[in-house]
């Protein structure tokens, strides 16, 4: 099975820039790194996992970027993949399709089983490109995948989905087809050095002719330090009364809970139990 | 349809739609007013469903018009296509979907069948000087802020940060264009099939997420006692948490500490034990739906904010509680 | 542990160390000719020594025709500047921002304080203060402003870092905003635009004159008055005002209208009013403050954290521990002494015309004679009874140095503070005595719980002297209308069995004059009694409680339905059925179950009368109730006092 994984290199914000003053002070080339995107690592991770549980797994690392993307690329070597390919091209935030569309033509002419990429990146974060290379390849798209499994006899995969407050959803998929890896419990494991190390000989350089962004239809406005948004907070309706406006501060956010306060005789463990069973949280026994 | 420049994909939960998709719909219709812009909002609606009891809530949050959809069958990536295709013909200037598990898994897809970019976890809604939707994202972990206006030339696909914004009913009143619901039949199936769900683990779900949860405190005394709470965890599905105390003698993990040094939780259901209820652990639990205090201090904070407060002591009670349930 | 808390904001050329600030609040401590005095300098001092971010200093006057009381300092008049230099100059030492507010009464004073007419906008009466104020010619209005301006001119030679022009709290400025207070019909009244004229002129003039100091607002986010202003129309006068230039907003709430906003007790939820500035920080990028009932550096935070302010107002949290901040950034969070909302000493000493106080810190405009210094002679004390009283002296003698055993007879300390916080919406007020037991658990003090002193300890102790703070007992009722019904005092009423409450016609008897009584009422209707009704021989049941906590007690009685009886007297007893004569009217009571007897206690000095007579050589203090039955705040300041004198 050929499995390709998307990586790509993300920027990193180090210091404390609660206390920057400004923008420049955050983007201070002193406080800037570039490491791999924690989804992608999950995604290389998922697909080594592939690779120890069958044995014709093909792994071939895609990444797309200026020089400093290699990076990523020695690391994906480390973890295990078989091939390495180096995208020498530059996408700006907007043109997240044409980058998918890029990325659907290397994959093609490369020949794939599977597509794994990060759910999202760590610095953007837009979430688009999976879905964008499924999109234009016409092929199944599964997102946010902890847990990938290859049923016997040729089926489908089996892939557990994260759905939300830790609940997973179990999908069937055929190939070929993108699977988004979402950061799990499971540790991506560490490169080996020596493989890491030799990475940089094997690098597959592809050189693309860049067309200058015409699909985009947004005005880039401003890019300023990032002031907290303030989060939803209970306000009265204007359209109410002065006094019920009143009332409903005197009761709204950490409000104390009307309860009558009687000395009970019951034990303490008595009223638990009577008060989850009442409440349905406990099947009453008796 | 044509009118309607503004579109609102709302998201069912069981119960109606998701609150989030009110915050979406509130911050939508606030710029709409502005504008003089229309709303439509989408859904996907079940056949049964009371859409004109939903449209009239709506109105009041300022929608204009509402639109059930009927895709079939109801993945993300169809329910993505049928709005992109209906997008493709009516040409609205956004489409705005709460940042959610779903919504941002269709915004994608309506996004990449647009061949448009997505402005995901979007945190700002404006109107530029000339009146044209101004977007603002966080990026770089949240420090820094990139806006960006529309040029009006293509429908820009939005999806909001949830918990942000204020749901109100700015619209008491209002009335709302109730259209025909609009059944879509996506062309190649999709072949990703949907076997089952697996609930999360109590023991090892991270607390944020967990249903119940059983917290103990300086009260539980000593490691030994804080088995008490495991056990009673165990008994109700729960998950274990504890409080700074509780983190700092060891009885729990980082990950499992509540308050303001540690995670925020909303579960239906606490059982605090042996907590005094200090603000920096209550404030990591107000969004709890029901609340069991147990103190020996009658004073103690705690029981204040309780749905049910049991002035006595902790370990004695748990222990009781197992031993009633053992025994039936 | 605080990290937004702790990060600095820039306003224009100040840059303030920490986002915890002081609001501007009338201490009394001025001279009655208007100066800055001493004690106000210490006052202010001792909170910025505490390590607080910005302090914005007192009300001040701006014009002849405006004064809360005697006692506000005159920013009229050029005679202020030496003080006021003096106080600025103290406070920026520590690198504190100092913020000068300007403020004008308008209508809502009395015309006692000034001996000249009140003015205001339009000749409407105040509806609390009743007295119809002089409608301001538009010559007059001219002067205001000029006044505005000067005032500020005097500030910025004082060498404030900025100026703020008080717009809130239903003052002269709110009443120009407000149509329920402004109907003139020249150009400062009637449109949206008219009325924002007079607000709009004062900052432009305040700024014209402030140079490079920055000029900062506050107003009030929603004037819950129907027909008044709502948060929507004060966000569009916001926004029009932060149109033309403002380096911060302030938020508050209340005036005339809904008072009890202004000082908001313990009955309001924590943050209640946060919204008000969230809702205004989403709409512009100037610093925004937040301020009522945030008395915790934890809440602080969190309100930061949300984006919901820029700078938080802890004022009544730093009265009550001016070190607040230092405490907070050294994470010794145990040691803040809490705000607890109660009023007592604050508000309502400020409305006995009186200096302000704290119910836990005595040294509040004191701050000079009672700084807690080593004893030259360290002493053994023992401090005889756990209350408030009790443990504040055993507290303050273990800092300056003595060796000191307390003794309280039950198994926990808090002494009558375990009673007054065990009635409804009043376990807050018990957070001041965790505090002092938290400090004495810290502190070598030998505390014996559990333990009654008796005369031999005293004698077998060694002790150098004896504080007694045994306090005060509730006895037999002081009156008993009819053998056919049992009457109780209130200690008992606190004890009382569900089946002794439930379903009971109660009778309360007011005299106590204080909280007690509506105290005691409350909790019993909670506990499901089928009729209570308080009854007082005065003109108000609770006469002399502080008003805010009296008009929320009275509100939430009312859903109760309790029922008080204000100047009424039980004239005869038939059987169960009480018969009340109540303004003049007979009322009958039928069938009541029970009588509470509310009365003050009776001081308790049994044992330091034995010492008296026994061991006259031994040195005693009387502290608290035992000296003289009076109020948690008066035990506390007893304690404090007499550990300084020992």
């Amino acid at each position: 099975m050929k499995v390709v994984v998307l990586i790509k290199m993300t920027t990193v914000i180090r210091g404390n820039p609660n206390r920057a003053e400004n923008l420049e002070a955050i983007l201070d080339p002193g406080n800037v790194a570039l490491d791999v995107n924690s989804y992608d690592l999950a995604a290389l991770e998922e697909a080594q996992r592939l690779k120890e549980s069958i044995d014709y797994v093909h792994i071939t690392a895609v990444t797309v970027g200026p020089e400093s993307a290699v990076k990523a690329l020695q690391i994906a070597h480390g973890m295990g993949a078989d091939e390495l390919i180096w995208v020498d091209a530059q996408y700006e935030g907007g043109r997240e399709m044409e980058l998918a569309g890029l990325l659907a033509e290397v994959v093609s002419k490369q020949g794939f089983d599977l597509v794994l990429c990060g759910l999202k990146s760590d610095d953007v974060g837009t979430g688009l490109v999976g879905i964008g290379v499924a999109e234009i390849l016409g092929i199944p798209a599964v997102t946010r995948s902890v847990k990938i499994e290859i049923l016997p006899d040729g089926g489908p995969l089996q892939i557990h989905r994260h759905v939300g407050k830790g609940n997973r959803e179990v999908v069937h998929c055929p190939l070929p087809a993108v699977i988004t890896v979402e950061r799990s419990r499971r540790m991506p494991r560490y490169p080996g050095v020596a493989r890491y190390l030799a990475a940089r000989k094997k690098i597959i350089r592809y050189a693309v002719e860049q067309q200058p962004g015409t699909q985009v239809s947004l005005r880039h406005v401003e890019t300023k330090k990032a002031q907290p948004r303030p989060k939803k907070i209970f306000t009265p309706d204007d359209n109410l009364s002065a006094a019920d406006r009143m009332k409903m501060i005197m009761t709204g956010g950490m409000a104390r809970k009307k309860k009558k306060k009687a000395q009970s005789v019951v034990s303490g463990s008595e009223q638990l139990y009577n008060f989850l069973v009442k409440n349905g949280f406990l099947k009453n026994k008796a | 349809m044509e009118q309607n420049k503004l579109w609102v994909v709302a998201e069912n939960v069981d119960e109606g739609l998701r609150e989030a998709s009110f915050e979406v719909l509130t911050e939508v219709a606030r710029l709409a007013s502005r504008r003089g812009d229309q709303i439509m909002v989408l859904f996907c609606s079940a056949p049964d469903a009371d859409v004109n009891k939903i449209g009239v809530e709506l109105a009041s949050y300022g929608a204009d018009a509402l639109l059930p959809l009927e895709v079939v069958p109801n993945s993300s990536r169809c329910v993505g296509g049928a709005i992109a295709d209906l997008a493709k013909e009516c040409r609205p200037d956004a489409i705005f979907i709460a940042e959610t598990i779903w919504g941002h898994d269709v915004a994608a897809w309506v996004a990449a069948k647009l061949r448009t970019t997505l402005l995901s976890n979007c945190v700002e809604l404006g109107l530029g000087p000339d009146q044209e939707l101004t977007v603002t994202r966080h990026v770089y972990s949240d420090t820094v802020a990139v806006k960006y206006a529309s040029l009006g030339e293509q429908t820009m696909v939005i999806t909001i940060q949830p918990g942000l914004f204020n749901v109100k009913k700015a619209f008491p009143g209002k009335t709302i264009n109730l259209l025909e619901r609009h059944a879509a039949q996506a062309q190649n199936p999709d072949p990703v099939q949907v076997l089952g769900f697996i609930k999360a683990d109590p023991r090892t779900v991270d607390i944020v997420d967990a249903e119940r949860l059983v917290v103990g405190g300086k009260g539980m005394g000593t490691a030994e006692n804080y088995k008490l709470i495991h056990e009673v965890a165990e008994i109700l599905g729960a998950a274990v948490g504890g409080t700074r105390v509780a983190r700092d003698n060891g009885w729990v993990t980082l990950d499992r500490q509540i308050g303001q040094t540690g995670k925020t939780v909303a579960p239906e259901l606490l059982i605090s034990c042996g907590v005094s209820g200090a603000i920096q652990h209550t404030m990591g639990l107000k969004e709890t739906k029901c609340l069991v205090a147990i103190n020996t201090d009658k004073h103690a904070p705690i029981h204040k904010l309780a749905d049910l407060s049991i002035v006595d002591d902790a370990p004695r009670v748990l222990k009781e509680f197992i031993a009633k349930i053992k025994t039936g | 542990m605080f990290p937004r808390l702790f990060t600095p904001l820039t306003i224009k050329n100040a840059t303030l160390p920490n986002r915890i600030i002081a609001t501007g609040h009338l201490t009394h401590f001025a001279s009655t000719d208007g100066l800055v005095t001493q004690r106000m300098i210490d006052y202010h001092e001792a909170r910025a020594r505490g390590g607080i971010g910005m302090i914005i200093t007192e009300s001040m006057a701006v014009h002849p025709t405006t004064a809360q009381s005697q006692y506000v300092v005159h920013l009229y008049d050029d005679k202020v500047l030496p003080g006021l230099t003096e106080l600025v100059s103290r406070i920026k030492q520590y690198g504190t921002v100092v913020v000068c507010q300007l403020h004008h009464m308008g209508r809502e004073m009395i015309s006692v304080d000034t001996m000249r007419p009140i003015v205001a906008p339009s000749p409407i009466m105040d509806p609390m203060k009743r007295e119809v104020p002089h409608e301001l010619s538009r010559a007059e209005i001219k002067e205001m402003v000029e006044s505005y301006a000067a005032a500020a001119e005097r500030a910025v030679k004082a060498g404030y870092d900025g100026l703020e022009v008080h717009c809130a709290h239903g003052y002269l400025i709110q009443q120009f905003l407000s149509p329920l207070s402004n109907q003139r019909d020249d150009e400062y009244g009637g449109s949206f635009e008219n009325r924002l004229r007079f607000a709009r002129e004062v900052i432009a003039a305040v700024k014209a004159v402030a140079g490079d100091r920055f000029v900062g607002i506050r107003i009030d986010g929603d004037e819950f008055a129907d027909g008044g202003l709502t948060m929507e129309d004060v966000q569009q006068i916001i926004l029009a005002l932060n149109a033309d230039g403002l380096d911060y907003i302030g938020l508050s709430v209340g005036h005339c209208l809904n008072y009890p906003t202004i000082f908001p007790n313990m009955d309001f939820p924590l943050g209640c009013f946060t919204y008000l500035a969230s809702n205004i920080k989403r709409l512009v990028d100037t610093p925004v403050y937040t301020s009522h009932r945030i008395n915790d550096p934890a809440l602080a935070e969190k309100i930061l954290e949300d984006g919901h302010a820029d700078m938080v107002a802890m004022t009544r949290a730093t009265i009550a521990d001016p070190e607040l901040p230092i405490k907070a950034k050294e994470e010794r969070i145990d040691d803040i002494r809490p705000c607890v909302a109660c009023l007592q000493r604050c508000f309502g000493r400020l409305r006995m015309r009186a200096p302000i106080s704290c119910l836990g810190n005595p040294a509040v405009g004191r701050e000079r004679e009672f700084a807690i210094t080593p004893a030259t002679n360290p002493k053994k004390v023992a401090v005889v009874g756990g209350g408030p009283g009790g443990m504040e002296a055993a507290r303050v003698l273990s800092q300056r140095g003595h060796k000191v055993v307390l003794y309280e007879k039950e198994q926990e300390l808090g002494g009558m503070l375990k009673l007054g916080s065990s009635v409804p919406n009043r376990e807050e007020l018990f957070n001041i005595a965790r505090w002092q037991i938290i400090q004495l658990q810290q502190s070598n003090v030998e505390i014996k719980t559990g333990y009654e002193a008796t005369l031999n300890d005293l004698r077998a102790g060694a002790y150098d002297a004896v504080v007694f703070a045994t306090g005060a007992e509730y006895g037999e009722p002081s009156v008993v209308f009819t053998e056919n019904v049992p009457h109780i005092n209130l200690k008992q009423a606190l004890e009382l069995a569900d089946d002794q409450v439930e379903n009971k016609n109660i009778l309360v008897i007011d005299r106590d004059y204080h909280n007690k009584a509506l105290g005691i009422a409350e909790q019993l209707a909670e506990r499901e009694a089928a009729s209570v009704v308080v009854l007082s021989s005065e003109v108000d049941v609770a006469l002399d409680m502080e008003s805010i906590n009296k008009m929320m007690a009275y509100e939430r009685l009312n859903e109760l339905e309790v029922k008080c009886l204000s100047k009424a007297k039980v004239e005869r007893v038939n059987g169960k059925d009480f018969i009340v004569s109540h303004e003049g009217w007979e009322v009958v009571l039928p069938d009541i179950d029970l009588v509470v007897v509310v009365d003050k206690p009776k001081v308790n000095t049994m044992l330091a009368k034995q010492v008296e007579q026994e061991l006259p050589q031994l040195k005693t203090y009387l502290v608290g109730n035992c000296a003289s039955p009076r109020l948690t705040p008066d035990a506390i300041f007893d304690g404090y006092r007499i550990a300084l004198e020992v």
